[in-house]
């Protein structure tokens, strides 16, 4: 019965592209966000992601896995890109303190080191954790829309909490209590 | 660690994250760290936003037809070749003696037909809210596009071309079109971008005496270009910040030439990319917005007339008018000012007046429109603070149903800052 409901489900967003608009812009944005570092770029990409969706999505085979597995795909291809051709565009380095103001900008200096952290971890460790974490999905949905085993998607989160202590602890954070 | 060993410890950290099973030893110490690490990536992204999105999205995806298509291979090809040229123009500069720094900073803002993408952060000392400005600018054609964004949310979207101005305003659903930046509310100062002013004036400049300093632990060149006006009659120097290794600009410091020691504003310019034209997306300089948005024309224009309203006739006037907070500053009056084509309220109180506005702009705002600025967030929004002749200050910002200017003829800096922290609806 669920496998009817979400083949009808997909059948609908491919129908639909407000709907299908509607439903995931906000945890691509979210996604994106981290993977880029920046909520405008987000938005920016996340917007090149729907369009590609508006052409694409209605071609799309039914093979057992919801239209949201297909746009995080697309997403991360298109960050992966992104970051590319940041790479190769005039380094700025991002603002600091000094940089931003004398007294200004002031931060919670944990939290920037957790969202660095985050920012650092590779594209699966960030999916991971931003689906079954951020957008709160459970690990069998997470495994679904990554097109991995639950064990798999286990698996990387422990790996992804230990890349991230390994990094607080080089920046002298400890983990929260 | 066995692979079985790492297994199990991992289904014990799922355990922990779907609250099956306490949070214990190290499955309980990287659970607490990972959905601290996730907290940090919940940005609120509201319907409005999603909203003004889809009204963006709807329309450019109809039009990419098939034939569109074909014609994008033959465009990604220019634009990879473009792209090419821009990087050779583009590629870190080692410093040398004899240097010559305004040269290397011009060249790293891209040749005369570059677009500029930039991504600045303004702030102000002492506040640790700092509002992002995001952006294309294309001086050749004379267009800009911003978005503005405090503590992640969108609050601005702003469309600038030869024709006229426009500014989506999210969180109050509203549009703002204009035929000039001095019709618009808090637009024509923070209508000169930064970067955009910066490079006017690097471009007027043949050379600069440039010294080698360190920014943020890296190296960087700071150089004073000269006074430039600013719109206007004002006169703004740029203290100026490049990195010693790609010449982009880090850092802005606008300084009022008159007689005001403090920086008038701070950018740290976060991301500078010269992008060719044929490589920035389609729907740049474009601004949609959903269809229910309201719209509001608006143009300057003097005050013919002005009456006295009842403060108990004020009181009911719907929207309700912005006041400040009675406690702090006492019963205010309150007149009604008539326009050429529409009226405003204007309520005074000792040295301070807030005006409410909507379709026309009222003079003791269009005055100093071409005053530096600074933009300084307030609540949702940001608030833009003109620093007029005479020592004139003017704030504005947008509320529910009323574009909002407290005005000071004489009063400092932090007796605006204090009036538009008391803001509220007159009752």
């Amino acid at each position: 019965v669920d496998r009817a409901r979400e083949e009808q489900r997909f059948r609908r967003e491919q129908r639909d592209f407000d709907a299908l608009f509607r439903a995931h812009h906000a945890e691509i944005v979210r996604y994106l966000s981290v993977r880029l570092g920046s909520r405008e770029e987000a938005a920016d990409v996340a917007s090149e992601v729907f369009l590609e969706a508006y052409r694409r999505v209605p071609l799309l085979a039914w093979r057992g896995r919801p239209v949201l597995a297909w746009l995080y795909r697309v997403a991360a291809n298109m960050a992966a890109d992104r970051l590319k051709q940041r790479a190769r565009e005039v380094a700025v380095p991002e603002p600091d303190a000094a940089a931003a103001t004398d007294a200004s900008l002031e931060s919670l200096p944990e939290r920037e080191a957790l969202g660095r952290a985050l920012r650092g971890l590779s594209a699966d460790h960030q999916l991971v954790v931003h689906l079954r974490l951020v957008e709160g999905y459970t690990f069998e949905e997470t495994a679904r829309l990554m097109g991995r085993s639950v064990g798999a998607c286990q698996m990387l989160m422990l790996r992804a909490g230990r890349l991230l202590r390994e990094q607080l602890e080089q920046e002298g954070i400890g983990v929260p209590g | 660690v066995s692979r079985a060993e790492e297994r199990e410890l991992a289904r014990g950290l799922a355990a922990v994250l779907d609250r099956r099973a306490p949070a214990a030893g190290e499955a309980g110490e990287l659970a607490r760290l990972l959905e601290a690490a996730a907290g940090t990536a919940r940005a609120e992204v509201t319907d409005a936003e999603t909203e003004a999105a889809l009204a963006t999205a709807r329309p450019r995806a109809r039009r990419r037809s098939p034939a569109l298509r074909a014609g994008l291979a033959a465009g990604i090809a220019a634009a990879a070749l473009a792209a090419v040229l821009v990087l050779v123009v583009l590629s870190p500069f080692t410093s040398a003696p004899g240097l010559d720094v305004a040269a290397e900073a011009r060249a790293a803002l891209g040749g005369n037909g570059a677009v500029l993408r930039v991504v600045e952060v303004i702030a102000r000392a002492g506040d640790a809210r700092a509002a992002t400005r995001s952006g294309w600018l294309d001086p050749s054609s004379g267009r800009a596009r911003w978005k503005v964004f405090v503590g992640g949310r969108l609050v601005e979207d702003t469309l600038v071309t030869r024709s006229g101005v426009r500014r989506y305003l999210p969180l109050e659903h509203v549009v703002v079109v204009g035929a000039t930046c001095g019709s618009l509310a808090s637009a024509c100062a923070d209508l000169v971008d930064p970067v955009a002013f910066y490079r006017a004036a690097l471009l007027a400049t043949p050379e600069v005496d440039a010294e080698k300093v360190e920014l943020g632990g890296r190296a960087a060149y700071r150089f004073v270009l000269p006074a430039r006006r600013l719109a206007g009659s004002v006169r703004i120097e740029q203290l100026v910040w490049v990195d010693a290794e790609t010449f982009a600009p880090r850092r802005i410091v606008w300084r009022d030439v008159r007689d005001r020691p403090e920086p008038v504003s701070v950018v740290a310019v976060r991301r500078l990319a010269a992008v060719a034209a044929a490589r920035v997306p389609e729907g740049t300089f474009r601004l949609d917005v959903p269809p229910t948005t309201r719209v509001e024309e608006r143009s300057p224009e003097p005050v013919l007339f002005e009456v006295g309203v009842p403060l108990a006739e004020a009181r009911a006037i719907r929207p309700p008018l912005t006041a400040l907070d009675p406690a702090r500053y006492g019963e205010p009056s309150v007149s009604e000012a008539h326009l050429a084509s529409g009226r405003a309220y204007v309520v005074r109180y000792d040295g301070l007046a807030v005006w409410n506005y909507r379709g026309a702009v009222p003079p003791a705002v269009t005055a100093v429109r071409d005053a530096p600025v600074k933009s300084i967030p307030v609540g949702d929004g940001t608030a833009t603070v003109y620093f007029g002749e005479r020592g004139v200050l003017v704030a504005e910002l947008e509320r529910p149903g009323w574009s909002v200017a407290v005005v000071s003829q004489a009063g400092g800096k932090g007796d605006v800052l204090r009036a538009l922290e008391s803001l509220r609806e007159l009752r």
